[in-house]
C-alpha cells in the first residue's frame, strides 16, 4: 500500500466519522439566494440542518438570519417582490419547486414568532386549530392531543382548569408557549423559532429554552437569536450569518471555542454586533 | 422681580384671545345642539301616548299613531342590512386582505369613497329607475335596496381600516400553522376584527334610519299596516317630512313623536356601538 492511499483512507475516514456523528440532514439548503427589490438578501447560502438537533442562526442586525427562517417555510411568499432561488431541500423535495402546495409545507415546518401570537379564541380552540384544519373532529381525540400539546409545551399545568379562557388573557410567556403548543400539536417535522424569547422577562426565558431542549427530542428546530448566551445554552449546532452571507457553521461549542473566521470570532467576542 | 417683555405680554394676551374664541365656538356648537335635542325631547315627549305604538296614522284631524311607519322603517332598514352587510364585508375583506397590492383595489377604494359621499337623493333616483320605473309602482322591496346601496360604502370602509389594524404577524401565524388564506380570514382575522366591524354595521344602520330623500321615490309611503315588501310602505322619515309639513295639528304632534322616535333610536344605536368597541378593546 503506498503512502499516498493510506493518506486518501485517513482523509475518508475523519470525513465518515463526521457524517456519523452529525444526524441526518432534516433540512438541506443549496446555494440559496434571496432577493427582495434591489436588495440582494442572501448570498448563496448553503446549510444542512440536522434531525432531532437545534441549529442557532446568529449575526449581527440585518445579517440575513430572520429572511433565511422565513425561507425554510415559505413565509415570503406572502409579499410581492420577494423571492428566492436555489434548493431548500425537505425529505428530498426541493420546496422552492414552483407548485409546492405551501399549506402542506407549513404543516410539516411550524414557526413560532417574535412576538407572541395567540388567536383570538379560547386556549383550547387555539390549539385545535390546526388539528382541526387537518381534519380531526371528534372532541375527544382533541381533548388528548390538545393536552399532550400544552404538556409538550410545559404549559398545561398553568391552564388545565381554564382552557375556555381566552388565549389573549396569558402572560407574554404563557402566549409564547402556548404559540409552540399549537405549533407541536399537528406534529411539525420542523420547527422555526425567530427570536422566540426576545419579548419574554429572563423566567420565563429560561422556561422557554427548557422547552425548546425537551423538543429537540421530538422534532429539528431552527432558531434565531440575539442572544449569545441561549444559542450556546439551547443549541448543538450554530451558523454564523454576516451581510447575507453564512460565513461558518458548526457545532455550537467549535464557532463559540474556537471559531475559524475571524469575523466570527469577533462577533461571538462581544467586539461588534 | 422679573416682569414680563412687551413680547411675552403680547403673546399672552393672543393666547387669551384664541383660547376665549375657541372656547365661544364649542360652547356655540354645544347650545345650538342642545336646544334641538331639547326641543325635540320636549314636542316629542308630549306628543307621545300609548296609540303612537298601537296604531296607525290617521286621516287629518283624527287619532292615530305611528305603527305602520315604525314597522315599516324597522323592515325598510333590516332589509337593508342583511343586503348591504354581505356585500360591505366582502368587498371591505377583498380590499384589505386579498387585493392589498392590486390596482383594482385602489380603483375599488376611489370607487367606494365616491359612493360614500354621493347624496342620498341620487341613490334614490336611481334605484327609482332600475327597480322602480320597470315594475310600475312604488315598492318596499326598492326602499331597502336604495338603503342598501347606503349601507355598503359605509360597511366597505369599516371593515377595510377594522382589518387593516389587525397585526400581519397575526396572518403569518395563522398562514404558518398551514391555514389557507380564507381560513386565516374566517376564523382569525374577521374574529380579532370583529368589534370594529360590528361598529361599522351599527353606524351605517344609524345612518340610514333618518334617511329620507332615497324612499321618497322608491318606497313612498302607505297609509296602511302593510309588510307586503312588493307594495309601497310606509316609513318614519316619510311620515315625518309629510306630517311636519301639513297644516293638521294632529299630524304634526305625530312627526314630533316620530322625530324622537328616530333620534332615540340612533342614541340607542350610537352607545350600543361604544360598547361592543369597548367590549372589544378589552378582548
Amino acid at each position: 500500500m503506498s503512502p499516498d492511499t493510506l493518506d486518501l483512507t485517513r482523509t475518508e475516514a475523519a470525513h465518515f466519522t463526521g457524517v456519523a456523528r452529525a444526524a441526518k440532514p432534516r433540512l438541506s439548503i443549496r446555494g440559496l439566494d434571496f432577493h427582495y427589490g434591489t436588495t440582494h438578501a442572501l448570498k448563496d447560502i448553503t446549510l444542512d440542518l440536522p434531525g432531532n438537533q437545534v441549529t442557532a442562526f446568529i449575526g449581527p442586525s440585518g445579517c440575513g438570519k430572520s429572511t433565511l427562517l422565513r425561507c425554510l417555510n415559505r413565509m415570503y411568499s406572502l409579499y410581492p417582490g420577494q423571492h428566492a432561488t436555489g434548493e431548500i431541500l425537505l425529505d428530498g423535495q426541493n420546496i422552492l419547486a414552483p407548485g409546492t402546495d405551501l399549506n402542506a409545507l407549513r404543516v410539516k415546518v411550524g414557526m413560532v414568532f417574535q412576538k407572541p401570537t395567540p388567536f383570538p379564541m379560547s386556549i383550547w380552540e387555539n390549539i385545535a386549530f390546526g388539528l382541526r384544519l387537518a381534519g380531526l373532529k371528534a372532541r375527544s381525540e382533541l381533548d388528548a392531543r390538545v393536552e399532550a400539546a400544552l404538556r409538550g409545551a410545559a404549559l398545561w399545568d398553568e391552564v388545565k382548569d381554564k382552557l375556555q379562557a381566552s388565549g389573549l388573557s396569558l402572560s407574554g410567556g404563557q402566549q409564547q408557549r402556548l404559540c409552540i403548543a399549537r405549533t407541536i400539536a399537528t406534529k411539525p417535522e420542523v420547527i422555526l423559532l425567530d427570536e422566540p424569547a426576545s419579548a419574554l422577562d429572563p423566567i420565563s426565558t429560561a422556561r422557554l429554552e427548557e422547552t425548546i431542549l425537551e423538543l429537540k427530542e421530538r422534532f429539528t428546530i431552527a432558531i434565531v437569536t440575539h442572544n449569545m448566551g441561549q444559542a450556546q445554552r439551547v443549541s448543538q449546532r450554530t451558523a454564523f450569518m454576516y451581510l447575507g452571507e453564512l460565513v461558518e457553521s458548526g457545532e455550537t461549542a467549535q464557532i463559540f471555542e474556537s471559531p475559524r473566521a475571524a469575523r466570527t470570532h469577533d462577533y461571538v467576542s462581544g467586539k461588534f454586533g | 422681580m422679573l416682569s414680563p417683555s412687551p413680547r411675552l405680554r403680547r403673546r399672552k394676551a393672543l393666547n387669551a384671545v384664541m383660547m376665549l374664541l375657541a372656547t365661544a365656538s364649542a360652547a356655540l356648537g354645544l347650545i345650538v345642539l342642545a336646544l334641538i335635542l331639547g326641543d325635540l325631547c320636549w314636542q316629542g315627549l308630549s306628543a307621545l301616548n300609548a296609540h303612537v305604538l298601537s296604531q296607525d296614522t290617521p286621516g287629518p284631524m283624527s287619532e292615530g299613531g305611528l305603527r305602520n311607519a315604525i314597522v315599516g322603517s324597522f323592515l325598510l332598514s333590516g332589509l337593508a342590512v342583511l343586503i348591504g352587510t354581505p356585500i360591505g364585508l366582502f368587498a371591505g375583506t377583498y380590499l384589505s386582505e386579498y387585493g392589498r397590492y392590486s390596482k383594482l383595489a385602489q380603483v375599488l377604494r376611489f370607487l367606494n369613497d365616491i359612493l360614500l359621499s354621493v347624496p342620498s337623493i341620487i341613490v334614490g333616483l336611481f334605484v327609482y329607475q332600475v327597480l322602480v320605473r320597470p315594475v310600475g309602482h312604488f315598492s318596499g322591496l326598492a326602499g331597502a335596496v336604495a338603503l342598501a346601496i347606503l349601507v355598503v360604502p359605509t360597511v366597505v370602509r369599516t371593515t377595510e381600516n377594522m382589518l387593516r389594524l389587525v397585526p400581519d404577524q397575526l396572518r403569518e401565524a395563522a398562514l404558518a400553522m398551514g391555514a389557507p388564506r380564507w381560513h386565516m380570514i374566517r376564523r382569525v382575522i374577521w374574529k380579532a376584527a370583529l368589534s370594529g366591524i360590528v361598529t361599522g354595521v351599527l353606524l351605517a344602520i344609524a345612518r340610514i334610519s333618518g334617511e329620507t330623500a332615497p324612499l321618497l321615490f322608491t318606497a313612498l309611503s302607505n297609509s296602511f299596516f302593510s309588510l307586503d315588501m312588493t307594495r309601497p310602505m310606509a316609513s318614519l322619515p316619510i311620515t315625518i317630512y309629510q306630517f311636519a309639513l301639513s297644516p293638521y295639528e294632529n299630524w304634526q304632534a305625530l312627526a314630533w313623536a316620530g322625530a324622537f322616535l328616530i333620534t332615540l333610536t340612533v342614541l340607542a344605536i350610537s352607545v350600543l356601538a361604544r360598547a361592543v368597541t369597548a367590549k372589544g378593546d378589552r378582548a
